[in-house]
């Protein structure tokens, strides 16, 4: 198979510290503090600090397998190191899950337009506007829509940094008292482990390894997104709780989004922070769903040998489609669908290629060029 | 055959003309799905509303009183006595249900237009219907995403219904008026605070904390005799061009005081002194103006300061089994009047008469912050400080909501103020 024209694009450092940065970033921040405040309460940083740890050492496997297989992706790994068919199950499962966590972000980001700002649009015609903004953006390529990122940064930055200085005036730092309670029962629950699949940036590498240009990078790059990512998981906690208390911020469908929807500019040419929130999620949301969208087509193509990740791009978009409009409710969605990506990002991403290094390592199974 | 139709439209996605057409599709998509226009909702359609009274209606439904602008009477004529041309300004509407989202989806029975929550400014929540718990609205009303959470709630004194006719002639519309009301940061009202949707959903559902209100208070312009004066009178904002004879002769509303709630029901009234040192407490405002005696110096003589700055340290510490709360006032101000004592002219006179002030204005807040507290604690019997959630940050393991109702009125409450007169205007 000629791998060159699945890569076709290279992505610089710089780009490819953003773009593992927002796909982590942009639209799991919904659901994760939940968890947080609801298996750990105030405890609840140390759910972030294990998803910090787990990510780590997720990541340090993801480049561990790049660098033994000579710079493949995920599926050239596990090809070489299980075999044709345990390779493909395993691929699948990636792929799976970069399909899943597609739809479950694409069901999020639909919701939050129609909940913020497009009240009476139907949900369908909002989420039609975001596929197509997907394809087209997965069909330039990811070299195409890196440079994409790396301009929205201009518009991202100064508005996170505004959403999160603005409800200032409003914090109240001893709402996160008691700090120090460590609820050891709660490390017991599936629901702790399950949440602890928080920042999913390794996830990422496994496709994208081979798109660094400068693939000794990759594991400096990766923990600073990482170490940006939980940085900004830990404000998402915090402040929801700084604002409204832990009984509040416990029982607020999207706690951080809520803390927008407290701030208002009198006079200000946009009154509401809503709408800057809008603006600023969408770009990024649309920025990891593309991502994700890509490597699940690059997988699958380099899966059924195909030249062009276009195709098999094709193919998976009703796929989405039909994942995300499936949960009828967000309840439905908050039950199942979060708790599923949870489980499958585990399998997918951390146990399966960890058996993959494992049995590579045992075997003495490596890539042509690795090292 | 895949492989092929692959690379024909790889090659076809790379011609120009593919690319601009693709473009323009997307971005005419995007107008026509994410304008907003969807279902033809034109703005004059609607029906915005800017305020919400909410009642009780009989035993078990609520009433909704909701008030909207109406635009063509601020574009056809001027601003005075309530009403741009003479006209009515606003309309009310009304609507009963079993609960407030019931009663609000109620309201588009009785308008053509499409009731619009999105400028929803105000809500104000009938005395009975505060009584008897508020819980509820407020969950109705936060939880809403149409709804603004930063509208602001008051209780009324007496019905809701009675205050949305209300019209104050220096505002076009009644909401503006109790927006700049709660708005302005001057430090002449100490008596009352803004309080927003969100900010009375965290107090209600806290349980270390318990929920304060402002309380509005309307008054309906009385014609005086003879027929002339009056802006204002009827509902509305009805004419402009009559000149007030009295203050009683137009349409007023009052934000003075605060209803104080027990496990979100009302259960009395901090009114004067007792809200202005809840205010101070709660670190809700700076303002104020303390009058102290000082005629046993200065026969017959009292002394007016204007607060300028009020910080309040809090600690919670136990004694035995019991809890001791200490508040740490620190305060300034400045002194607008002696009625004729100069201070400082010469001597030690002017610095006795200086250090009395002080001493006094200690005492007199003091005095003002326990009286609050004590009302609080054995009349109200509600933890309106919110002294229960300090006493959770201090010691979470102990901390119960149930026990807290019966501890809070006997816990202790040190007060210790330390005041600077710094100011004394343009005279000593």
């Amino acid at each position: 198979m000629d791998r060159g024209q699945l890569h076709k694009g290279q992505l610089t450092s710089w780009q490819m510290f953003w773009l593992l940065t927002i796909g982590t970033t942009s639209t799991v921040v919904f659901v994760s503090p939940s968890d947080a405040y609801q298996i750990l309460g105030y405890g609840g940083w140390q759910l972030i600090l294990t998803s910090f740890i787990i990510s780590i050492l997720a990541t340090l496997l993801a480049v561990k397998l790049g660098r033994r297989f000579g710079g493949s992706t995920y599926v050239g790994c596990s090809r070489q190191a299980l075999g044709p068919t345990l390779g493909f199950i395993a691929s699948g499962l990636l792929a799976s899950w970069y399909t899943f966590a597609a739809a479950a972000d694409s069901f999020l980001l639909a919701r939050a337009m129609k909940v913020s700002l497009l009240i009476e649009t139907p949900l369908e015609a909002i989420f039609a506007v975001g596929v197509l903004s997907v394809i087209y953006a997965v069909w330039i390529g990811v070299e195409r829509f890196a440079m994409f990122a790396e301009v929205s940064l201009l518009v991202l930055i100064p508005l996170i940094v505004f959403l999160v200085t603005s409800p200032l005036k409003w914090v109240e730092v001893g709402n996160l008292a008691p700090v120090f309670t460590f609820p050891i029962r709660a490390y017991r629950s599936p629901g702790f482990w399950l949440a602890a699949f928080m920042l999913r940036v390794h996830a990422f590498l496994y496709m994208l390894y081979p798109s660094f240009v400068n693939q000794r990078k990759a594991a400096t790059i990766s923990l600073g997104a990482i170490a940006l990512a939980g940085a900004f998981f830990a404000v998402t906690f915090a402040y929801p709780v700084m604002i409204f208390g832990m009984p509040v911020a416990k029982i607020l469908l999207w706690p951080f989004w809520a803390t927008i929807r407290v701030t208002r500019f009198s006079g200000f040419p946009v009154e509401k922070l809503l709408y800057f929130a809008t603006v600023a999620w969408q770009v990024m949301g649309t920025i990891s769903t593309s991502l994700l969208v890509y490597c699940a087509s690059v997988c699958l193509a380099e899966m059924f040998h195909l030249k062009d990740y276009r195709v098999s791009l094709i193919m998976l978009i009703p796929v989405i489609i039909i994942l995300t409009v499936a949960p009828r409710s967000y309840t439905d969605f908050h039950s199942y669908w979060v708790r599923a990506y949870y489980l499958l990002g585990w399998i997918a991403t951390i146990i399966v290629p960890a058996i993959t290094l494992l049995v590579a390592v045992v075997s003495g199974r490596r890539g042509n060029s690795g090292a | 055959m895949v492989r092929r139709a692959a690379m024909h439209s790889r090659a076809a996605m790379h011609r120009p003309g593919v690319r601009l057409l693709v473009l323009c599709s997307l971005v005419f998509l995007l107008l026509v799905t994410l304008s907003g226009c969807w279902d033809v909702a034109e703005i004059d359609h609607r029906a915005f509303i800017t305020s919400v009274g909410v009642d009780m209606a009989g035993d078990d439904k609520v009433e909704v009183i909701a008030r909207s602008p109406i635009p063509r009477s601020v574009a056809g004529g001027g601003t005075m006595g309530g009403g741009g041309g003479g006209g009515p300004t606003f309309v009310l509407y009304s609507a009963k249900g079993s609960t407030v989202a019931q009663a609000m989806g109620a309201l588009g029975e009785v308008t053509d237009k499409s009731i619009d929550l999105g400028h929803l400014r105000e809500i104000i929540i009938g005395e009975e219907l505060a009584r008897r718990g508020v819980g509820q609205i407020l969950d109705d009303i936060f939880r809403t995403s149409l709804a603004d959470a930063t509208a602001i709630i008051l209780v009324s004194k007496g019905k809701a219904r009675d205050l949305m006719g209300i019209s104050p002639p220096v505002e076009v519309f009644p909401v503006a008026y109790v927006e700049r009301y709660l708005h302005k940061d001057g430090l002449d009202v100490a008596t009352s605070a803004r309080v927003e949707v969100w900010n009375a959903y965290s107090m209600a559902w806290t349980p270390s904390r318990e929920l304060f209100l402002p309380r509005i208070i309307g008054f309906r312009g009385k014609p005086p005799k003879g027929g002339q004066g009056g802006g204002g009178g009827d509902g509305g904002g009805q004419g402009g061009a009559k000149t007030p004879q009295s203050p009683k002769s137009q349409d007023r509303l009052v934000i003075s005081g605060f209803g104080i709630f027990r496990d979100n029901k009302l259960v009395g009234w901090l009114e004067r002194n007792d809200a202005t040192a809840f205010v101070w407490t709660m670190g809700l405002g700076k303002g104020g103006y303390v009058v102290v005696d000082i005629s046993d110096k200065v026969p017959g003589k009292k002394a007016t300061i204007m607060m300028t700055y009020v910080r309040v340290a809090k600690r919670v510490r136990k004694e035995g089994d019991n809890y001791r709360i200490s508040l740490a006032f620190k305060v300034t101000g400045n002194l607008q009047g002696t009625e004729g004592t100069h201070l400082v002219v010469k001597g030690r006179r002017g610095h006795e008469i200086h250090k009395l002030i002080k001493e006094r204005t200690e005492k007199k807040i003091e005095l003002m912050v326990k009286s609050m507290i004590h009302k609080l604690q054995r009349d109200l019997k509600t933890d309106a400080v919110s002294f229960g959630e300090l006493v959770r940050r201090a010691y979470p393991r102990e901390w119960s909501a149930k026990a807290w109702d019966d501890i809070f009125p006997g816990v202790k409450v040190d007060v210790k103020v330390s005041a600077s007169i710094t100011e004394l205007n343009v005279l000593h």
